[in-house]
């Protein structure tokens, strides 16, 4: 890794190095940021996002005077594309901090970023939600591209059972089963973040912020299928979140099972609903369809930027799957 | 190595329309094994006859031939109740021959002439331009022209025997022409929608009773005398699937019965014409997409995405995406 650069007079960029202190400072709230839903505000929380993701360390601070005054980062994660294991990363909002000549510290930081993690050889794909001046700003300087205006499937809990039904079990955490779980789905995609259980217990069992339900469907010593649920009232309204989901195509029991427990979770949460989000081409799509979960639009715009012109945003569109389990900031 | 002809880009003129029609039948041709060669009377209701006006830039080489077009079927719109314009990109092409041969591409140039030309702001200009290109030509629109996507078109499907409107005392009456009172359903409908394109008498019969391609059947609902509701229908093929496709819709968002007596009629006409499903398109932002879903529509991926280019800054893409209602029938796709 490279020397920190000294640019535009005192302004020092450089990557957050895992051997340093947190610099937890560097998401505090500026005045024109949203209150986005990654904020790390503890020492544990920021070793979970830049020191202990499997798949490394994306966080470059813009400093003055050694005071944090900019921020550009992402959460990557190993993502299997055509058999071949590539990084794509889920962008975090910047923020620039006020006096700072804004576009200056911004673009400098970002291209700093995309120098280091960019290119054939980096990251094949960034994408996030951003807010509306990183989204004004990253089409217009780093080819950042609208992949979707995200839509969430939801429905409302109905009456039912709170517990768990017969047949789920709520896991700690997630074994080797979880790795043969995944490969054996894979092969329906050419594009999905590589759900094994280090991704699997790094993104949810080990959330230092967050809890997560982890249940699954066994059939002796097979995982034949597992659904991340998730509440938190801030989040979309209320509604429980049905975070990831793995089950074979064609087992209707895991899946019903399933279905009926993160229901059970949403009902137990008083949750206002329980949404979910998979592309629109997956036969996952219609199968939640007709059990009741309809099509919501949302306000959230998706932008992806792709080092590799074959794996733009018509391609990731067509084959990349996705849940909100992708959406690393939550 | 050949060289460039000389060329001029401008906008059409008449007599324009034979080298533009050679050009077009050649080029596309060439590219689609399905093509059928446009007839000269087609291209006169497409380009001539649509009471929106017309919308055409060209390359043209100082012998007459046309290199490349850049062309768009303008639609009078109210946004907000202010009269303006917007145009659907469509029939876009270069002369391969000629294609790389400028300093800079031919489609490229034409394109930027043509949004000079059109766009703007105001009751006289362009103030969207906007299309469902294919993927090649998205790709150089994004880099040299100013394509945005608006959102990725999904469509809303359901087996015929999965639906089952509701009951009302309504009753949809097929037509053979639309009504005088087009002009004020549009105009209410417009109040409602906050971003239309304008479905007066005039321009609906030339977009589905005048159409060379396609035959229509459409049908009204009135309450109390009124005109409220409108749909048009037509056994078709829309992303690569022949079947019953609601192609327009104009009813108030929240009127049940007049919806459930308009789907009724849809339905008993694709019952009739032996199809199994019934596809529609929204903006998922429209009030029908969730309602439609309620009656038993799943959204299904296509492979169309919405592209478009605002040159207001108050209605911009973003102001599109939530309040531009539009469905098949704003398309040249049904």
């Amino acid at each position: 890794m490279s020397a920190p650069q000294r640019n535009h007079g005192e302004l020092e960029l450089g990557p957050w190095r895992s051997e340093e202190p947190p610099a937890l400072e560097a998401f505090e709230r500026q005045p024109r940021e949203r209150d986005g839903p990654f904020r790390p505000r503890h020492a544990a929380h920021w070793d979970w996002a830049f020191r202990r993701n499997p798949a490394g360390t994306r966080l470059f601070l813009a400093r003055r005077g050694g005071r944090v005054v900019a921020r550009y980062g992402a959460l990557p994660v190993r993502t299997r594309v055509l058999g071949e294991t590539r990084t794509f990363a889920n962008l975090i909002d910047s923020a620039v901090w006020p006096g700072e000549p804004e576009n200056e510290a911004w673009l400098a930081l970002a291209q700093a970023f995309l120098a280091a993690h960019g290119g054939g050889d980096g990251d094949l794909v960034h994408y996030g939600w951003p807010d509306e001046p990183d989204l004004a700003l990253g089409k217009l300087h780093l080819e950042h591209e609208l992949l979707r205006a995200t839509s969430l499937l939801a429905r409302d809990p109905g009456a039912g059972p709170l517990g768990l039904p017969d047949g789920v079990e709520e896991l700690a955490r997630f074994g080797p089963q979880a790795d043969v779980l995944y490969a054996c789905c894979a092969t329906h995609w050419h594009a999905s973040a590589i759900r094994d259980a280090a991704f699997l217990n790094w993104r949810f069992a080990e959330h230092p912020a967050r809890r997560f339900r982890l249940l699954g469907v066994r059939g002796g010593d097979v995982l034949r299928g597992y659904a991340v649920y998730h509440f938190d009232p801030e989040l979309c309204s209320g509604s429980g979140l049905l975070m990831d989901w793995l089950v074979l195509p064609g087992d209707e029991q895991a899946s019903e099972r399933l279905l009926e427990g993160v229901l059970a979770c949403a009902r137990a949460d008083r949750a206002a609903g329980l949404a979910a989000s998979f592309p629109e081409w997956s036969p996952w799509s219609l199968y939640f369809q007709e059990r009741g979960f309809l099509h919501h639009p949302s306000e959230y715009l998706e932008v992806v930027r792709s080092s590799v012109p074959r794996f733009d945003m018509l391609w990731l569109r067509d084959n990349w799957w996705t849940t909100l389990a992708d959406a690393l900031i939550l | 190595m050949m060289s460039a002809p000389a060329y001029q880009i401008r906008a059409y003129q008449s007599g324009d329309e034979h080298g533009i029609l050679e050009a077009f039948n050649r080029i596309f041709a060439r590219v689609d094994p399905t093509f059928r060669p446009r007839t000269l009377a087609e291209w006169r209701w497409q380009y001539e006859r649509n009471p929106s006006g017309r919308r055409i830039f060209l390359a043209v080489a100082e012998d007459g031939r046309i290199l490349a077009q850049y062309a768009g079927i303008p639609q009078r719109v109210l946004l907000d109740g202010e009269p303006t314009f917007f145009s659907q990109s469509v029939d876009s092409m270069a002369d391969p021959e000629f294609r790389r041969l400028a300093r800079e591409p031919l489609f490229v140039q034409v394109g930027r002439a043509f949004d000079a030309g059109f766009g703007g702001v105001g009751p006289d200009r362009d103030t969207l331009m906007w299309g469902l290109p294919v993927p090649v030509a998205f790709r150089i629109g994004k880099k040299q022209l100013k394509y945005e996507l608006v959102r990725q078109q999904h469509k809303l499907g359901a087996p015929l025997a999965g639906l089952a409107p509701a009951a009302t005392a309504l009753e949809a009456e097929e037509l053979r022409a639309f009504p005088a009172e087009m002009d004020a359903l549009s105009a209410r409908t417009a109040r409602e929608r906050r971003g239309l394109a304008v479905r007066d008498r005039a321009q609906m019969s030339w977009r589905y009773e005048e159409n060379p391609h396609h035959r229509y059947r459409l049908a009204a609902v009135r309450r109390a005398g009124e005109l409220t509701g409108m749909a048009v229908y037509r056994k078709g093929s829309f992303d690569q699937v022949e079947d019953a496709l609601l192609v327009d819709w104009l009813a108030p968002a929240d009127d049940e019965g007049v919806r459930a007596a308009l789907l009724a009629w849809v339905l008993a006409c694709a019952r009739a014409e032996g199809c199994a499903r019934l596809t529609v398109l929204f903006p998922d932002t429209a009030p029908e997409w969730l309602a439609f879903q309620r009656l038993g529509f799943r959204v299904q991926a296509s492979r169309y995405f919405l592209v478009a280019w605002s040159f207001s800054a108050r209605h911009d893409l973003a102001w599109m995406r939530r309040h531009w209602y539009y469905t098949l029938g704003d398309t040249d796709l049904a």
